[in-house]
């Protein structure tokens, strides 16, 4: 099995779930190959996940103000704040009788790729199940998968500098009270890339190549036309549309 | 299980909110209204379910459950919707989501 290698890349939001699905649709058509893509976010935006209410999570005044994005994800999971030089968002598209049956390990055995790639950084990491990676503690990415027509897909992130005072700023806080708590707290919890090492980006993202095709045949390659046509066509009529993003 | 907490939504008097985090899993909150044309409940949260689709047979079953007084009954109903439509949750389960549904009721 051959791979496609899709190198770092910018999109809006919408357009970035799109192009995991239009793979997926490929995939599962046998007109695209089984994808691994870097990418990021611009504008900045927030992912919420498939089962999320987007009044629940989302300040969407404090969105539109910022002119921060919002979509929603059709993988489950919590939501995400994607600053779009914060971050690095990774995404593993392929037939899924090619990954673990067990929804675990297939979490496990992906998220190992994150961690040998911060390994090669001098970052020492651990998988921490269900869905994250941790740094001496604190998290430093978090995943999610689905499965559908027997194609299997993972997105994932990977934080390099986390911009706190905005994350929160969009997403909301259940109890007003508890905002300033919440933000000393996910101080705590969560941690950048950059307070662990020097790297720049560019060796972030040749390390993560390295990781994610060790053992695997593949090439860089890009999008096809009937690729872009179909992400297209998600956009206008899913991702970017009030129907989908506000559904719940 | 974390604790719960359960809210009025302010947007609809005949609504109520119940929000639990499971230990070591994941966040859920069930969202039920009571209207003219009877119950609904709305599952929402940061879990992860295969297939997504099968959302509407929980949520429906979850509704179901509301007639009934006996919990064991509705956590038995729910396993069985569940398992019949291939349906698994990463997060908590169902016995997590029969335990905040009574919790709302009460």
């Amino acid at each position: 099995m051959r791979w496609r290698f899709v190198r770092f890349e910018h999109h809006d939001a919408a357009m970035n779930m799109a192009l995991d699905e239009a793979v997926s649709i490929g995939i599962a058509s046998s007109s695209s190959p089984p994808t691994i893509r870097l990418y990021g976010w611009q504008p900045s935006a927030v992912s919420i996940g498939r089962f999320q209410s987007l009044r629940d999570e989302v300040d969407l005044e404090r969105c539109r103000e910022l002119g921060v994005d919002v979509v929603r994800r059709r993988t489950g999971g919590g939501a995400v704040y994607h600053d779009s030089e914060g971050e690095i968002t990774y995404s593993l598209i392929a037939p899924e009788r090619s990954m673990p049956g067990d929804i675990n390990a297939a979490y496990q055995e992906i998220c190992g790729h994150v961690v040998s790639a911060l390994a090669a950084l001098g970052v020492e990491s651990r998988f921490a199940p269900i869905n994250d990676i941790l740094v001496g503690g604190k998290k430093i990415s978090g995943s999610a998968q689905t499965r559908r027509n027997s194609v299997f897909l993972q997105h994932g992130t990977l934080l390099l500098d986390t911009d706190f005072e905005r994350m929160f700023s969009v997403l909301r806080v259940s109890d007003a009270k508890n905002a300033g708590r919440q933000l000393a707290s996910a101080k705590e919890r969560v941690t950048g890339l950059r307070a662990h090492t020097d790297a720049s980006r560019g060796q972030v993202l040749d390390a993560l190549e390295k990781a994610f095709t060790a053992g695997r045949e593949y090439q860089p390659g890009g999008w096809s036309e009937a690729e872009l046509q179909e992400a297209g066509r998600l956009v206008a009529t899913r991702y970017g549309t009030e129907q989908w993003n506000q559904e719940r | 299980m974390g604790v719960g907490i359960v809210t009025s939504d302010p947007t609809a008097m005949s609504s109520r909110v119940i929000e639990r985090k499971v230990a070591g899993g994941k966040l859920f909150r069930l969202r039920i209204r009571r209207s003219d044309e009877g119950i609904s409940v709305q599952l929402t949260g940061d879990f992860f379910l295969d297939p997504e689709e099968g959302i509407g047979i929980i949520e429906s079953c979850l509704a179901d459950c509301m007639a009934l007084s006996d919990r064991e009954e509705a956590e038995c109903r729910l396993d069985e919707s569940m398992t019949k439509a291939h349906l698994q949750i990463i997060g908590f389960g169902a016995r997590d989501l029969v335990d905040a549904l009574w919790k709302a009721r009460s």
